[in-house]
């Protein structure tokens, strides 16, 4: 069952262009949404949450466009965009006081338990937080006001090693009731390995990846070794490089080769995938 | 609605909007034209989208569960509850004036006349000039909300100050339109219902313009 769906979303700008982005969002899932800066992550979470408008296609709520529904969508899923910086000179307090009066499923309880988990202090103004806190603030609006959808642009930049692990763990714990879903988008690969069900690869405007991320992990295999064994076979390689007699590449699966004396084959990781992705055309 | 006013009053009004707001007493000064009350809390409006802009609050609005036209309803409320206000004090302030200094003896000298005597009609006066600077501002603004600051805020204090001026001119050369004799009450209450039909006609239509104009815009 398909709670958000993406249909052939495209968004023109003079010097970018979103192509036909499709793809659905579950209940129960944890989606990592990746590309490299201007690739069109924020451009489609900006359009699936009506802030910009598509050239072409449409976003589904419940099967319905989210244009007709737009006030009971944004019930029901919360948008959160950098760090929570509005209003620098009000307090923490008076601005959650204005947000809270639009949300019908606001857990007063439940906000101050993330207070107290990100150490927040309320009668601080909103400009004398640090860009964590800013960005811990912000999450801890998203997650009490009972929204079952979470789109989230890079809610981990800007936060400690520890914060980043708590939230990916408030994740882990949101979509363990199979209601909430969450479709965040990262830069940072560990994050995904460690709570992503599924991935969604963006390059220059169009999806070239969704897929689980098991899936997309076992997909691809990395070779180091001796730049005259593998050298031989670098066609085979989406990327590749050999340097100083070393050779040490990334290959799809299908075109595996054994793995001689003195070569080494393991799994990719993601992140390895992932700068295959982006640099094997420039090789 | 309320909760979009709400959202307006607590993290909009500043303090520059207040204290203007406030000048609408000035109706109160002697040998002042009553009209120019009406200009001073301008002042403090056109400043609510420079200082709306820089606390983010369109991105911030965007975010609630609400209607993207809403935004431009939320500001257009807020408008008209300033503006309301401004007339409200405007007109407290002129039925003091009005017990407190006598009517002027030669009531055909203009300058005289103008300095001196509140009207009904001017409240209505206002309420047109202020629904025609909403329908200016707020179509003009929502058209590029992030560049058009300038520009909307000069043209329709401009069109608001001409509007009000003109008004007291014909106040001035039509006696119905001032006197308190029946005829002239009852002119003049006419004269403030039409004003206040107009000031809710050319404020919706603004925001109307500026709603369909902001859709597509993309924040």
């Amino acid at each position: 069952m398909k709670i958000l769906e993406v249909k052939n979303l495209c968004k023109h700008y003079e010097k970018f262009d979103l192509k036909d982005v499709s793809f659905e969002i579950k209940p129960g899932k944890i989606i990592g949404f990746i590309g490299r800066n201007g690739a069109g992550k924020t451009t489609t979470l900006k359009c699936i949450y009506n802030l910009a408008k598509p050239t072409s296609g449409e976003v589904l709520y419940d099967s319905k466009p989210i244009i007709d529904v737009e006030a009971d969508y944004k019930q029901e899923a919360a948008m959160l965009i950098g760090e929570m910086n509005y209003y620098g000179t009000k307090t923490v307090k008076s601005l959650t006081n204005v947000t809270k009066k639009f949300y019908k499923n606001w857990d007063e309880d439940l906000y101050h338990r993330y207070l107290e988990t990100f150490n927040i202090d309320e009668t601080k103004q909103i400009k004398a937080l640090s860009t964590g806190m800013k960005v811990k603030y912000g999450l801890a609006l998203a997650l009490s006001r009972g929204a079952k959808i979470l789109l989230l642009d890079e809610p981990t930049s800007g936060l400690d090693p520890v914060s980043r692990d708590e939230l990916l763990d408030i994740f882990l714990d949101l979509v363990s009731d199979k209601e909430h879903s969450i479709l965040f988008s990262t830069h940072v690969i560990s994050d995904l390995e460690k709570c992503a069900d599924d991935i969604i690869y963006i390059k220059k405007g169009e999806v070239i990846v969704n897929e689980s991320v098991s899936t997309f992990e076992s997909a691809y295999l990395h070779y180091e070794g001796p730049s005259e064994i593998l050298a031989k076979e670098k066609d085979r390689f989406i990327f590749y490089r050999d340097r100083l007699g070393k050779f040490e590449g990334i290959m799809k699966k299908e075109e595996e080769i054994d793995a001689k004396e003195g070569v080494e084959k393991r799994k990719a990781s993601m992140e390895e995938i992932m700068v295959a992705f982006e640099r094997g055309e420039q090789e | 609605m309320k909760k979009l006013l709400y959202k307006e009053i607590v993290l909009c009004t500043n303090i520059q909007i207040i204290l203007f707001t406030c000048f609408a007493v000035f109706v109160l000064i002697p040998s002042w034209p009553p009209a120019i009350a009406f200009v001073y809390p301008l002042s403090g409006l056109m400043a609510l989208f420079p200082t709306c802009l820089a606390n983010k609050d369109i991105e911030y609005t965007s975010l609630l569960p609400i209607k993207k036209t809403d935004i431009v309803k939320a500001k257009a409320l807020y408008l008209g509850l300033v503006e309301i206000v401004v007339i409200l004090l405007a007109a407290i302030a002129g039925l003091v004036r009005f017990f407190l200094y006598p009517a002027p003896e030669k009531p055909e000298e203009l300058a005289y006349f103008m300095a001196t005597r509140p009207s009904i009609s001017l409240l209505g006066f206002a309420f047109m000039s202020f629904g025609v600077m909403n329908l200016v501002l707020l179509s003009m603004y929502y058209r590029d909300p992030y560049k058009r600051l300038t520009g909307p805020s000069i043209v329709s204090l401009i069109v608001c100050v001409l509007l009000l001026t003109a008004g007291s001119l014909v106040i001035a050369f039509i006696p119905a339109l001032r006197e308190y004799d029946a005829i002239g009450l009852i002119t003049q209450l006419l004269t403030l219902g039409a004003g206040i039909i107009l000031y809710v006609l050319f404020s919706f239509l603004g925001y109307k313009s500026g709603a369909k104009a902001f859709l597509n815009i993309d924040l």
